[in-house]
């Protein structure tokens, strides 16, 4: 009897141990934006998959990018279309691992982030800065900005809108975090 | 030849007026396009999870009718952008509006039954969590 009862309260220290170190979000936003003096392109996607491993300081990202938004359809169909070929490349993700995260700065939040960001079937690796702050409702607020350029991941611009692209468009994320209740 | 220089400035005319209405052209209000399926939270997520290669190539792009419970709203200053539908929050149905809505609107209370549809853009999951989410964009509330 005592043999059970202590086994229970291992696997539920085990269990909330698990659940406190995960936090995440499904409504965190990104934004991509290329700007040139030709023209201005923006998409958002609020639809963001993150993931935070409070405990290792792993973070995750998985967007879907037909699920990133532009104001015209024209843009939006040649971005899934002519360069993320979005039908055979249907994801986004990102996976890193923050920098010293036993010694980061609880005030300032700031953290960098180092990992692979996998997208149109490419890989490869980043470095991004932004600020990971615990808030006092028990969430995380997760804020980076960061610059990829389409050519690292064999995204071909054609041409005749070589000069309405920019060759480093920044990245916008926002996320809130929520710890994982199972 | 005076017939078929105008005959050419014509059509150039025609041809750049076709290409300035393309690039202009905004999203079709997914509220005035027919659904071409109907089905609740539980079903769609089912034949993702199922079979992500086979839904996504019948749902992608694809105007989805979709009903089930309201898990959550989501707000960007005041004004609802998006909704979760679903009974459990790790595979949603997860929708963005196409057009903000004014809470004061509508009267849905969490974990009543809500029809919407919208655009279908695919199957969503992460390694680090169980479950996975049907995203729908330029979604619209249907009422009956």
């Amino acid at each position: 009897m005592k043999y059970i009862s202590t086994l229970t309260l291992l696997l539920i220290v085990c269990m909330t141990g698990w659940s406190q170190s995960t936090y995440y979000t499904k409504a965190g936003y990104v934004k991509f934006f290329s700007s040139t003096p030709v023209e201005n392109i923006e998409a958002e996607n609020q639809k963001l998959t993150v993931v935070l491993d409070t405990e290792k300081g792993k973070l995750e990202f998985a967007a879907l990018m037909k699920s990133f938004e532009f104001e015209k359809p024209l843009m939006e169909e040649h971005f899934n279309e002519n360069y993320v070929e979005s039908n055979t490349y249907p994801k986004a993700t990102f996976k890193g691992q923050i920098k010293d995260y036993t010694s980061i700065d609880k005030s300032s939040g700031d953290v960098t982030v180092v990992g692979t960001m996998k997208m149109h079937g490419v890989e490869k690796e980043i470095t991004a800065k932004g600020t990971l702050k615990e808030t006092a409702s028990g969430q995380y607020q997760l804020d980076s900005k960061f610059m990829i350029n389409p050519e690292d991941y064999d995204i071909e611009i054609p041409n005749t809108v070589r000069d309405n692209i920019a060759e480093n468009v920044e990245v916008t994320v926002k996320a809130t975090l929520d710890p994982l209740k199972k | 030849m005076k017939k078929a220089l105008i005959a050419i400035v014509l059509l150039g005319l025609i041809a750049a007026g076709v290409g300035f209405y393309m690039f202009n052209k905004e999203h079709d209000e997914t509220a005035d396009m027919k659904a071409a399926f109907s089905m609740t939270t539980t079903a769609v997520i089912d034949e993702f999870v199922e079979d992500e290669a086979a839904a996504t190539t019948k749902f992608n792009d694809q105007i989805i009718e979709v009903s089930g419970p309201l898990m959550e709203l989501m707000k960007e200053n005041g004004m609802v952008v998006g909704l979760k539908l679903g009974e459990d929050d790790l595979s949603v149905v997860n929708c963005s509006m196409q057009n903000p809505i004014d809470p004061a609107e509508l009267n849905i209370a969490e974990g009543q039954s809500v029809k919407i549809k919208g655009v279908c853009s695919g199957f969503n999951s992460s390694d680090m969590l169980p479950g996975g989410d049907v995203e729908l964009k330029r979604c619209t509330l249907v009422t009956e």
